[in-house]
């Protein structure tokens, strides 16, 4: 086991203020004006997700004091990689765009740790479900997710990403921080969180402007759960891919 | 009086707060426990953006390039300036005051009165400070999630922090001085707030028409969508912390930790497969 510093997600204390002299310490963070509260409160955290793969790595700045290079050297090139991959899909202009987005939502398929998303999204209502009610719901939000953001990456391929910085978390997991360089989201901060299972690192959730979209998905769900069952959810679900892949389509 | 001495008054002042909003940090409450009210006035909101704002938006955006609406967007980022300055120094972070100060007298000198952002290009950092953040700085607690007519989500606390910051910058642009010299009456002036306010907030949904589209669609539940993405975003902010969460859920990553007992053998971290590959 590895060492952390799991300041950031300990120290959190649930809508309250942090510790001023915390905040010194991290004070002077730049942000661009009312972006974040439009983005955040408005913008599909998904949509943007597909920001940061339509971007190229500008630089990698020195790592940070909580950052263990051995450690997270792999995740960090993982994220570097992906960039750079979706780049070049959407540099081939003359193909067809449903021909790019399939290979997108192929990357996709590889990087997210889709099973752990799940549970993380669904909380203690994964509890109640059996295996066959799992696999169903992992594949649907897998699909879900792959194909939310696949479809409208063509948008956003102005953009570069500087992946600043790399820190250890809680449990051995990983965040890799990265920066949107240039256009509409300029300066905007993305970070992705990734855990270690089966033999390799995949990600377990994408924080925009701290906001986190497990988080985000986990509220939804609730509310549906709340109303309803896992088959509504499911049902949901399918609806959206449905209509997904209906439209993007045309049939 | 010393930072200390303005420290305590203000804790006080954010104890009795904490009181009279019934929430508090020990035990975070339901965060939004008017949640019918609410509700209601979010259905009329997204009529309202439905049947008049976003149509308005669309022909806006029709007719204006892009780099216009950002020009625009810019003009009124700069004029919000004085304010976030103002809340620099009330939180006491000299070096973003600074920079703030700089970026507003750079971009209205420079920048055709904040139309073009000089500073960004320069690199002068920017930063994003209102009352509300203010509040929670001093450890005043958000309080009851709220959805306000028109103006959409806010909590208890920066709702009240809009208006004081809203309350102050009417009286620094409008104050009868200026407005002598511009030649309006208080009538006039009062209309020519609330002009550039909707104008503002028309060319902000210009700019997010396609963004805002998306979002509706991908939603399950649009209401829970919104409420659980603006409160994260105010608690980042208030922490000036964009990298990670600020969780309220504290097993946001990791669920078999406080769960209590039992089913072990259907424990959340210890499988070894994917779901998706069975």
């Amino acid at each position: 086991m590895t060492s952390y510093d799991g300041s950031i997600v300990e120290d959190a204390s649930g809508g309250c203020a942090q510790n001023p002299a915390q905040n010194g310490a991290r004070g002077g963070r730049v942000r661009s004006g009312r972006f974040a509260r439009v983005v955040a409160a408005v913008v599909t955290p998904i949509m943007v997700t597909a920001f940061v793969f339509a971007a190229t790595l500008a630089f990698v700045s020195p790592v940070n004091a909580e950052d263990d290079p051995a450690i997270t050297a792999a995740p960090r090139q993982l994220i570097d990689e992906t960039a750079g991959r979706i780049v070049a899909i959407l540099a081939r202009k003359n193909e067809s765009a449903e021909k790019r987005i399939s290979e997108i939502e192929g990357i996709a398929y590889e990087i997210f740790d889709f099973t752990t998303m799940s549970k993380l999204v669904l909380a203690r209502n994964w509890r109640k479900l059996d295996k066959q009610k799992r696999s169903e719901f992992v594949r649907e939000f897998k699909r879900h997710l792959a194909r939310t953001y696949g479809t409208r990456l063509d948008r956003y391929d102005q953009e570069e990403v500087d992946v600043f910085a790399a820190q250890l978390e809680p449990r051995d997991d990983v965040s890799i921080k990265t920066r949107i360089v240039g256009g509409q989201f300029d300066q905007a901060e993305i970070s992705y969180r990734l855990r270690y299972r089966k033999d390799r690192w995949r990600i377990i959730d994408v924080v925009i402007e701290g906001v986190s979209l497990v988080s985000n998905y986990r509220s939804q769900f609730a509310e549906v759960l709340n109303g309803g069952t896992i088959d509504d959810l499911l049902a949901k679900l399918r609806d959206k891919n449905f209509a997904v892949e209906d439209g993007g389509r045309e049939t | 009086m010393t930072s200390t001495g303005i420290r305590q008054l203000v804790l006080v002042a954010a104890t009795f707060w904490l009181i009279a909003s019934g929430t508090g940090c020990a035990t975070p409450a339901r965060p939004d426990p008017l949640e019918p009210m609410n509700r209601g006035i979010f259905a009329f909101n997204e009529a309202l953006d439905r049947y008049a704002l976003e149509p308005v938006a669309r022909g806006w955006d029709y007719v204006l390039p892009s780099e216009v609406q950002k020009g625009i967007d810019n003009f009124f980022l700069n004029l919000g300036m004085p304010i976030v300055f103002a809340n620099d120094l009330l939180q006491l972070k000299p070096k973003a005051a600074s920079y703030d100060l700089v970026r507003f007298l750079e971009n209205t000198i420079f920048g055709l009165a904040g139309v073009i952002d000089i500073a960004s290009r320069v690199g002068v950092p920017e930063n994003d400070e209102d009352f509300g953040q203010t509040l929670g700085y001093w450890g005043v607690p958000s309080g009851p999630y709220l959805v306000v007519p028109i103006l959409g989500p806010y909590t208890l606390r920066d709702g009240f922090g809009e208006v004081v910051d809203t309350t102050a910058a009417a009286y620094a642009y409008t104050n009868p001085f200026w407005m002598d010299v511009v030649g309006l009456n208080d009538a006039e002036t009062a209309g020519a707030s609330i002009g550039m306010k909707g104008l503002e907030l028309l060319n902000l949904r210009a700019i997010y028409l396609e963004e805002i589209e998306g979002s509706h669609k991908d939603a399950f539940d649009y209401y829970v969508f919104v409420r659980n993405a603006y409160l994260q975003s105010r608690r980042a902010q208030v922490a000036d912390q964009t990298d990670a969460p600020v969780v309220d859920d504290e097993d946001l990553y990791f669920l078999d930790e406080d769960e209590e007992g039992g089913d072990a053998g259907e424990g959340y971290e210890d499988e070894d497969y994917d779901y998706d590959e069975l």
